[in-house]
């Protein structure tokens, strides 16, 4: 699965939406259910798929699809 | 309602840009207890407070209890149908927006306020069905302040960070008027994502001694905030919602100072008990004993006593005094002046109290609570749904989320989006489902009866 996709994933989850309706240039407050909360739920995620806490400037980085598959990327 | 107004410190309104003085407070409070006045507003009547957040805010809720009348605080982010639906439930006499008020003709009314007569109503459910408004009187209101700042000190109070909602017992009582009344200084922030990246920055910015909060505030905050650099917090209340012993431990070495797990309803005037780090470890569920009152837990006879495990009941100088026109309730929740708070747990020989769970089917997502049963009313409008079963799901960021299992009528194409948006413009968005399930059956009991955990479990295994 490439990274896009996995972020898909982990995104679509976050979002309680099924990964077809995650658009593909998706961003924080421009999908309607990408709330505050969706975001820690978002952050969770990311650190159990990463299994690793993010860091602070990483955490504070994410606001689209893409800031997600890069994180994924540089696990691999 | 009497509360010293003079006494009080600034309302710091960070989006509106103002900061009102006592003084300034005092005479916008005159000024517009003077236009309700003309409009006959006085003790017996409802005025609605829709709008919220902001020294305005307060402002109006003063100028409301000046004249002796009760206000109904609604949740800004109500429907336009969800707003009509509470108004025509309690029927103010005046409904006062950010922009406008709307005032309905009726007779002048005295400024004659009991202390037992209605002071605050706040909505806890039934948007969309029938409404439950709690009443708490101005003598449930003043003990619960009284016990607030008895429990906190007031030198703690001196500036207050305000993370919550003021149409919500938690955010108005605790952890504005508390301070508000114990002369200290209160900032009203954005709330939302902005807070949470920008939380130790406010509390340096304003030398910020106190806050409360809710679990999800610090899901995000303790990722997306630097600490504060100065040590200026002494004490932080975390409440309306399960908080663990790890994200206690975790905002206990971020903030540098006691947080206190609190215990608070709003049909108890906001906190009951709660546990400090100053003096107890963090423990799943310890919320400490009460401040002002007694709990106890009622056994499967229905009896009460002292120490045990049961439901968790509560007696307490801040108990509403019912909710507002149901009568019914009322009498299923308040009895013989014990307070049955649905809340499972274990009182010890202390008086401490422990909660385990909950009796109830109320959703709690992030703090606010969601009543299923409005929500499958609601779906079951819908022309394309059969029936519905709302439930809750645990959610590592919200506590839990909502989730709905939807029959839809035969031959039907309606999908999650779809239902989603017609329940968003219906319903506020925190209690809109988030989660979707379309099944053939809703499966029933042997009584016929919907068991939402039954539902859960036969769409989440995993979960408990």
């Amino acid at each position: 699965m490439s990274a896009h996709a996995t972020a898909t994933r982990i995104l679509a989850g976050a979002l309680m939406i099924a990964e077809h309706d995650v658009p593909r240039d998706a961003r924080l407050g421009r999908v309607e259910q990408w709330d505050s909360l969706a975001h820690a739920r978002l952050l969770l995620a990311l650190e159990e798929n990463l299994g690793r806490l993010l860091t602070p400037d990483e955490a504070v980085a994410i606001e689209g699809l893409d800031d997600v598959a890069k994180l994924v990327d540089a696990k691999r | 309602m009497f509360l010293a107004i003079e006494r009080f410190g600034t309302i710091h309104d960070l989006t509106a840009g103002v900061a009102w003085s006592a003084a300034e407070l005092s005479a916008e409070v005159a000024r517009r207890a003077q236009a309700l006045a003309t409009n006959g507003i006085g003790s017996r009547s409802i005025v609605a407070i829709a709008h919220g957040g902001s020294a305005a805010f307060f402002a109006d809720l003063l100028a409301v209890w000046s004249l002796g009348a009760a206000a109904a605080c609604l949740d800004p982010a109500l429907t336009p149908s969800e707003r009509e639906n509470v108004i025509a439930f309690c029927k103010p006499r005046a409904v006062l927006c950010e922009d406008r008020v709307a005032v309905e003709p009726g007779a002048a009314e005295t400024r004659d306020h009991a202390m037992d007569d209605a002071a605050l109503i706040l909505f806890t459910s039934g948007t969309t069905g029938a409404p439950k408004g709690v009443v708490l009187s101005s003598s449930a209101l003043l003990a619960r302040l009284s016990l607030n700042r008895d429990a906190i000190g007031d030198a703690i109070l001196a500036r207050t960070l305000v993370t919550l909602p003021t149409h919500f017992g938690h955010g108005l009582i605790g952890n504005a008027l508390t301070p508000l009344a114990a002369g200290g200084d209160i900032v009203l922030v954005p709330r939302g994502l902005g807070l949470a990246q920008q939380l130790g920055k406010l509390i340096d910015e304003h030398a910020i001694s106190f806050m409360s909060s809710v679990p999800s505030l610090w899901q995000m905050a303790l990722r997306l905030s630097p600490r504060p650099a100065k040590s200026t917090l002494r004490r932080v209340h975390v409440g309306s919602a399960p908080l663990s012993a790890t994200m206690w431990s975790r905002i206990e070495e971020w903030c540098a100072c006691p947080v206190v797990n609190c215990y608070g309803i709003t049909e108890t005037a906001n906190w009951i008990a709660g546990a400090s780090t100053a003096d107890h470890p963090p423990s799943d569920g310890f919320v400490g004993k009460p401040w002002g009152g007694r709990a106890a837990v009622v056994a499967a006879d229905g009896t009460i006593h002292g120490v045990g495990a049961g439901e968790i009941a509560i007696r307490s100088p801040a108990l509403m005094t019912g909710y507002l026109h149901r009568p019914d309730l009322t009498a299923a929740v308040l009895r013989d002046g014990w307070y049955r708070t649905g809340d499972l747990g274990e009182v010890d020989g202390d008086g401490r109290i422990r909660l385990t769970g909950r009796a109830k089917d109320e959703i709690n997502r992030a703090g606010f609570k969601v009543q299923p049963a409005e929500i499958d009313m609601l779906l079951e409008r819908h022309p394309a749904v059969a029936e519905a079963c709302t439930f809750a799901v645990p959610d590592a960021a919200s506590g839990e989320t909502v989730a709905v299992a939807v029959r839809l009528v035969a031959g039907s194409g309606e999908t999650a989006q779809s239902l989603r948006a017609w329940c968003l413009e219906r319903l506020r968005r925190e209690a809109t489902p988030e989660r979707w399930f379309f099944v053939d059956d809703i499966p029933k009991t042997s009584r016929g009866k919907v068991s939402r955990d039954s539902v859960r479990k036969s769409l989440i295994p995993d979960t408990p």
